[in-house]
């Protein structure tokens, strides 16, 4: 049986989670903290880790490894908060770049300057049709899963709004790192 | 407004890496490349260990990561630490570190870590220093290591006066 593992990328002024095994995306979605004070940024981040740790139980915790310089502060004390956080819950936290996850989805693009590129057109690059795909390819389950867009549980990626950012990302991260660390399963969708 | 920063809990991995008769170390935690040195061979053994034990207590690794097919001479310096400063050791091969990080080549190296960690990449200048931070930032991702831990620090008063 595979791990179910929770995915966390934090963005400016929100944070986006994705849960997941290795046959079904389960839930995805962000979180938006923009106006609201630390003390109560930091309430609602453990609320919902804590209620998403209860409902699916993930083995461990894979959260972005980003280059800290270049968030704000406040953004870093909230990434550690969540680590310590994740920590604190009995949880083994992993951490794994975003740029390595878009690589993995995207080997075919090599020219030098693409990572720029990609960073500046992050947004329509998580909802291009590469990423579409590779979920409907490694997760069999969510066939429908961009036209199932009526329920809370998952959103379309058509319909990008701000604070959505950083749950695509999150998404990103969960589809690099399952192709990264299950390259079987990668080759034979390539095949 | 006052923020304090919560406590760093995330693993802090010190690569060595050997190139040109260059030792390269360099310790990266997930977010951040927190130093990086490069000392050259030729210098004399003592001022070499006095270095690397400077450096390591500097920046408080856990983890040194070796790179498999180094000279004697590291190898011993960094059993030497690993013992000292009772950290653990690890060994990954240079194919694997190049190959998780898609590059062909060392010199392919500098552009990747600079997409990875662009404020901070052009702090490093050697090949072998390079080469170390690719070996740490491989194993970060690969391999799963505890996080730091804080002790409480204890009082350490005697009583005098039984």
């Amino acid at each position: 049986m595979s791990k179910t593992f929770l995915t966390i990328s934090p963005g400016a002024n929100s944070f986006g989670f994705c849960i997941a095994d290795g046959s079904e995306i389960k839930r995805i979605f962000p979180l938006n903290l923009k106006g609201l004070v630390m003390e109560a940024k930091e309430q609602r981040l453990m609320a919902n880790i804590r209620s998403l740790v209860y409902l699916f139980q993930p083995e461990f915790v894979l959260v972005e490894a980003v280059d800290r310089k270049r968030k704000t502060l406040k953004n870093k004390i909230l990434l550690s908060f969540v680590v310590n956080f994740c920590l604190n819950l009995g949880l083994s936290v992993k951490y794994f770049p975003i740029d390595q996850a878009k690589k993995a989805i995207c080997p075919e693009i090599k020219n030098p300057g693409w990572q720029e590129a990609v960073n500046t057109i992050s947004r329509d690059f998580c909802s291009s049709i590469v990423v579409s795909n590779f979920v409907q390819k490694l997760f069999p389950k969510n066939l429908k899963f961009f036209e199932d867009c009526k329920g809370a549980r998952f959103f379309p990626l058509s319909d990008v709004r701000r604070y959505y950012f950083p749950a695509l990302l999150a998404l990103t991260l969960c589809l690099g790192y399952q192709i990264t660390f299950n390259e079987q399963k990668y080759e034979s969708i390539n095949a | 407004m006052n923020l304090s920063m919560p406590k760093r809990r995330a693993p802090r991995i010190m690569g060595v890496a050997f190139s040109k008769n260059e030792i390269g170390l360099c310790v990266c935690d997930p977010w951040q490349i927190r130093g990086a040195l490069s000392l050259s061979l030729k210098e004399k053994p003592s001022s070499l260990k006095l270095k690397m034990f400077a450096f390591v207590s500097q920046q408080k690794p856990k983890v040194i990561v070796l790179l498999q097919e180094m000279p004697a001479k590291v190898e011993s310096m960094a059993r030497k630490i690993k013992t000292i400063r009772g950290l653990d050791l690890v060994r990954i091969e240079k194919g694997k570190v190049l190959g998780h990080l898609q590059v062909k080549s060392t010199k392919a190296l500098q552009k990747r870590i600079a997409s990875l960690f662009p404020s901070q990449a052009k702090a490093i200048d050697s090949d072998a220093s390079l080469l170390a931070c690719a070996t740490a930032i491989t194993c970060l991702h690969l391999f799963d290591f505890p996080s730091r831990t804080y002790v409480r620090p204890t009082s350490k008063r005697k009583n005098k006066n039984p």
